[in-house]
């Protein structure tokens, strides 16, 4: 009886809402997200030094155009990734363990703009360098030991 | 300092459903109802479940390891959330969810005080 009176209530009253969930991502954070990025934009970088120029050639204009937007992209997206990862997942507990955190993200978002603004190997090179750095950060704060690697 | 955290056995223990008291106390306002939204206590509650909780518990009893509690994680959400008391030290409570793979809890959040510890949930309804 007690039972079919409060399915009935549920139904006629609605209670108020007592969250139960994980927020989009599940609580699940990998700088691999952001190394990715990352990765693809010094490809670009290494394209766009390497690529021969043909100011006359449409095809030229065609694939410059495509990897200066991919580059920007990337790099974009990247810092993305680093800023969800240092305002979501890092807590002031951390901070203390690694009190250059928020110096080194700093750095890497800048990097992430510097990187997405310039055709500059050596800048590019210094972004990866600095994800590194917060992958072996946000691996320790997880006690594991993840090895760094990249995809090319 | 953490005085314990939550043992295999204690973890998951079934909530009751609701009997006469815990209606009576319902219908004259010592409990309170919420509807549960989300996947992160199953399978102690379900998604769209409702319970029971009590604000005045921890006026009655001490808060407890295994706990399910009705509380705030500040800035997080404008709802109050329903967790289970993983750990305990004198100054904060670490929450966690009964499952693990669907919840944000203290693991991403952080442990809270116990001044965001709302109520303790006493029982399903029904």
């Amino acid at each position: 009886m007690i039972s079919k009176l409060a399915q009935s209530i549920n139904r006629t009253l609605p209670a108020p809402v007592a969250e139960a969930h994980c927020d989009g991502p599940c609580g699940v954070y990998d700088p691999s997200s952001a190394r990715i990025a990352a990765e693809a934009a010094v490809s670009m970088t290494k394209k766009l030094l390497a690529l021969e120029n043909n100011h006359g050639d449409v095809a030229y204009h065609n694939t410059f155009s495509r990897f200066v937007a991919i580059k920007e992209e990337q790099a974009h997206l990247a810092k993305e990734e680093l800023l969800i990862l240092w305002t979501d997942y890092f807590k002031p507990h951390h901070l203390e363990a690694y009190p250059e955190l928020h110096t080194t993200f700093w750095k890497a978002a800048k990097l992430c703009s510097t990187v997405k603004v310039e055709v500059n190997a050596e800048h590019a090179a210094e972004l990866m360098a600095a994800i590194k750095e917060i992958h072996e950060i946000f691996w320790a704060t997880k006690g594991r030991d993840v090895p760094w690697y990249t995809a090319s | 300092m953490v005085h314990r955290e939550l043992s295999s056995d204690e973890s998951n223990e079934a909530l009751p459903k609701a009997g006469l008291l815990h209606f009576w106390k319902w219908a004259f306002g010592r409990y309170k109802r919420f509807r549960v939204a989300g996947a992160s206590m199953r399978p102690t509650l379900e998604d769209g479940w409702t319970v029971l909780v009590d604000y005045k518990a921890m006026s009655n009893s001490p808060l407890l390891i295994g706990d399910v509690v009705l509380a705030r994680f500040e800035g997080h959400s404008q709802h109050p959330c329903i967790k289970r008391v993983h750990a305990l030290s004198a100054d904060s409570v670490d929450l966690r969810g009964d499952n693990p793979a669907e919840s944000t809890d203290s693991t991403v959040l952080g442990p809270v005080p116990h001044t965001a510890i709302l109520a303790k949930v006493i029982c399903t309804f029904p």
